[in-house]
């Protein structure tokens, strides 16, 4: 299981972290306000660079080969630590897990994680099989990455992203996990390349009363000795704590961030050499703290805070079973003042035969001014228009993180 | 905001002069928010070797703050604070391809994979793209590793052995080859 994330600050003070910042109070008549005192900063802003400096992640690396058995769902084991800096993670023991670390800011969901997991596979020759890198919570339904086809001469590798809510104090966690659709079992590769799983901490949980949602912070100003430390108030010298401090701890506690689905939603992508956004349902938004998306544009997240967002788009549709054409996934950035700009992602041919479909992602660090729009595009030369996936385990899905200004 | 340093844990001492402590946090906090990141495209022409490794030359600096690249090594980002980085990588490529082709865009950091795995770098997905010439050829790859301050980070290019011809950089905007790179964490 996760560890707690109490820690001892440089004063001895303990802290389990992340902490919601205090709220500092104005001096008034009658009212003494709150003082500008070592122990005090050390609590918040202490606590939160240690925090913000190293969020939990982890990284391991699988060290030998596996055996995947045909159209079965399993985890990938055998995983060594590269980095594990909060200890959720085991060598000896259900090694392919990772376990949140048990935060201040869990209540029965948790705290949201960026996952991303390679699967390579020692295969050749197998364009009619379909191999698919998933990640999954507590051994439940598998959300479901990149999904393509092998080829003549070379062994493949897919990729899954995905944003996972995960609570220590529930015991939970995340693991890689592999299937591919051959006639028998296949190994992952162990030689120039091998399965690795990264966990890295985003965001509090959002039901915790800490998750709030402030206004982007400016960068904190350079103090002078004419500085007058004040809760709220401006003018006359006066620095707002409750601006450069809180608000801005809030901030970093609680960036935005988004995960949308297709989960509930119908659609068809036409065949073609046109782009066309992928639309996420209202029943298929797992997560979306600022309100980036609306039902009213059901492609696009609309940036309510300024700055640099990592995007993972993925694509996922069905396929006839008599199967041509090519694959292709991008983003695409709409800027609030005009023009576009577009991220190419993965271009793949379909499996050869089959109808499991295919998945492809297009991921980019994207600079987001508020009011820019970002959506996941598709395009497929297949003659024929195909099916975007809506189930739990297969859709389409963007996830969107802030992660810096 | 460049030229930060990635902050220490802060200490606040009683009685001392608050003016240097509240600084050291305003400084942390900048960081924080700000970060150290680089993102570059390969725009211009070019052409890839086929069967070989390719470290992508960038031509297109979208950003860069702290200053990690240079023209005279254009593929590569030297590090100018230790950290985690998370590393948003794209190859693309134009051209005739042929059945079997596989593209691989892997994170090279000095000249190796900090995973131990891979030839010249930490391999992303390796997938079959289609091999018509007008067709798009690309693929995009995450990944998230350790570099210290002067280590130098590149995106690397394979592309196999079965076109007939070198394939060329992908110029066409938004289609591009890029790199995308961000200070996560100590």
């Amino acid at each position: 299981m996760g560890t707690e994330t109490r820690v001892y600050l440089t004063d001895g003070a303990e802290v389990w972290e992340p902490r919601a910042p205090r709220t500092w109070a104005d001096a008034a008549p009658g009212v003494q306000g709150d003082p500008l005192r070592a122990p005090l900063l050390e609590l918040d802003a202490g606590s939160a660079a240690l925090w913000h400096r190293q969020r939990p992640l982890f990284q391991g690396m699988q060290t030998a080969q596996q055996s995947i058995p045909a159209s079965t769902w399993i985890p990938v084991t055998g995983m060594a630590e590269m980095i594990d800096n909060w200890g959720g993670h085991s060598d000896a023991t259900n090694t392919g897990r990772y376990y949140a670390p048990w935060t201040n800011s869990n209540t029965s969901g948790g705290d949201w994680y960026l996952c991303s997991g390679y699967v390579p596979f020692n295969a050749t020759g197998f364009g009619a099989t379909a191999f698919i890198a998933g990640l999954r919570k507590n051994g439940g339904t598998v959300l479901e990455g990149g999904k393509i086809p092998g080829g003549a001469g070379h062994v493949l590798d897919t990729m899954v992203i995905d944003l996972i809510q995960m609570s220590g104090a529930n015991n939970d966690y995340v693991e890689l996990t592999a299937y591919q659709t051959g006639a028998g079992a296949l190994n992952t590769a162990f030689s120039g390349k091998t399965p690795t799983l990264t966990v890295r901490w985003v965001a509090v949980d959002q039901a915790w009363p800490g998750a709030l949602t402030p206004a982007l912070p400016a960068s904190p100003h350079v103090w002078t000795d004419a500085d007058i430390w004040a809760g709220s108030a401006t003018g006359g010298g006066k620095v707002p704590a409750n601006v450069e401090v809180r608000d801005l701890i809030r901030f970093l506690h609680n960036p935005p961030i988004a995960r949308l689905t297709s989960q509930g939603g119908s659609q068809t992508i036409p065949s073609g050499t046109s782009w066309t956004s992928i639309n996420f349902a209202a029943s298929g938004i797992t997560v979306d703290n600022y309100g980036g998306w609306s039902s009213a544009n059901p492609s696009r997240y609309v940036c309510q805070r300024a700055g640099l967002y990592l995007v993972a788009g993925l694509v996922s549709t069905s396929d006839p079973g008599t199967n041509s054409g090519y694959r292709a996934a991008r983003l695409l950035q709409t800027f609030a003042g005009g023009g576009s700009q577009a991220y190419a992602g993965w271009t793949v041919l379909p499996l050869t035969s089959g109808t499991i479909g295919t998945a492809i992602y297009a991921v980019a660090l994207v600079r987001l001014s508020v009011g820019d729009a970002i959506e996941t595009q598709m395009q497929q030369t297949q003659g024929a228009a195909l099916t975007v996936l809506a189930a739990a385990n297969n859709c389409s899905r963007m996830n969107v993180v802030w992660l810096a200004k | 905001m460049s030229g930060l340093a990635v902050p220490a844990n802060l200490t606040f001492y009683a009685g001392q002069p608050p003016t240097p402590q509240l600084n050291a946090m305003s400084q942390a906090f900048s960081f924080l928010l700000a970060r150290v990141a680089f993102r570059a495209r390969r725009a211009g022409a070019g052409t890839v070797a086929r069967n070989a490794h390719t470290l992508i030359p960038w031509d297109s600096v979208d950003e860069d703050p702290y200053g990690g690249w240079a023209a005279g090594n254009p593929a590569a980002y030297t590090v100018q604070q230790s950290g985690w980085y998370i590393c948003c990588g794209t190859v693309s490529l134009a051209g005739t391809g042929a059945a079997g082709t596989v593209l691989i865009p892997s994170l090279s950091i000095n000249g190796s994979s900090p995973t131990g795995q891979g030839t010249v770098g930490w391999e992303g997905p390796e997938i079959f793209p289609p091999t018509g010439a007008s067709d798009p050829k690309c693929v995009t790859a995450l990944w998230e590793a350790y570099c210290i301050a002067g280590d130098q980070i590149a995106l690397d290019c394979y592309v196999s052995n079965e076109p007939s011809a070198n394939p060329t950089w992908q110029t066409t905007a938004g289609v591009q080859s890029r790199i995308e790179l961000l200070w996560m964490s100590v």
